[in-house]
């Protein structure tokens, strides 16, 4: 697993653009002279995802912001077909990026899975968020299984 | 998805008890899918999430370049008493033997 003073490991990620998914790649997404907050969930769609995980940060948005941040990113295994979808029920508008991790490549590399394929889902992310400046992990805030408080927006705010 | 909907009564009047739609994603993507696509009562969403029912079929499609992982490739199949009829894969990208009216002709 990665810890704090990792620079993020390389992947890329994709989301849905007008044209289709669209890749970006982690280099991108935590280019130098960027503060950013990306959480990642076990599932879109998913009660406690949808129903307190990502409305926190739409919620948040501004305070986030005010401290400085430049971008707010969601990240779970799904693909980004579905990512969309679900940012779209979730207006989650341009406030928060939807990004899909669909083959798992950054969640691996982060070393932040958690197998759910008895549960019928796969191979998914945990849940975790992490405040991350020039690329570098300043932050990682990885909630014990099940548990839904540490990623919170309210507590990464705290941390900002 | 929406050929099977438009054709539900026709194909239900070939003695048809259920249709039913599998993907490898979860029940929870599966269910807001078939929310959207208003297939309620209509086709039964099941989510192969762990791919175990497309591996078992021998009929997964690596997608893993794509950003989409391990996934199911495209087919049709008519099941009479747990026994599979007729099974129509499409080709790499094709969309027809597994089309509602193709399935429909063959039932």
């Amino acid at each position: 697993m990665v810890k704090v003073g990792d620079k993020v490991p390389s992947a890329t990620l994709r989301m849905i653009g007008p044209e289709g998914p669209k890749a970006v790649t982690t280099e991108e997404l935590f280019a130098p002279g960027k503060k950013v907050v990306a959480f990642a969930l076990p599932g879109a769609f998913t009660p406690t995802c949808s129903a307190k995980h990502v409305p926190g940060f739409v919620t948040e948005f501004d305070k986030i912001k005010a401290k400085g941040v430049d971008t707010i990113a969601c990240i779970s295994v799904n693909d980004a077909f579905v990512m969309g979808a679900w940012g779209k029920d979730q207006k989650a508008g341009d406030k928060v990026m939807m990004l899909a991790d669909g083959s798992a490549e950054f969640s691996n590399a982060m070393g932040l899975t958690m197998d759910l394929t008895k549960n019928g889902m796969g191979v998914r992310s945990q849940r975790y968020a992490m405040i991350v400046q020039d690329g570098v992990i300043k932050d990682l805030l990885v909630e014990k299984p099940g548990a839904f408080e540490a990623s919170s927006a309210e507590n990464v705010l705290k941390h900002l | 998805m929406p050929g099977f909907l438009a054709n539900i009564d026709a194909i239900k009047g070939k003695g048809v008890d259920t249709v039913a739609c599998i993907s490898v994603n979860d029940a929870f993507v599966m269910g807001a899918w078939g929310k959207q696509q208003q297939t309620d009562g209509k086709i039964l969403m099941l989510g192969d999430g762990s791919g175990e029912f497309t591996q078992a079929m021998g009929l997964p499609l690596d997608l893993t370049k794509n950003g989409l992982g391990m996934r199911s490739q495209r087919y049709a199949m008519i099941v009479n008493d747990g026994k599979i009829e007729q099974l129509f894969v499409e080709k790499p990208g094709a969309f027809e033997a597994s089309t509602a009216e193709n399935v429909l002709k063959h039932l």
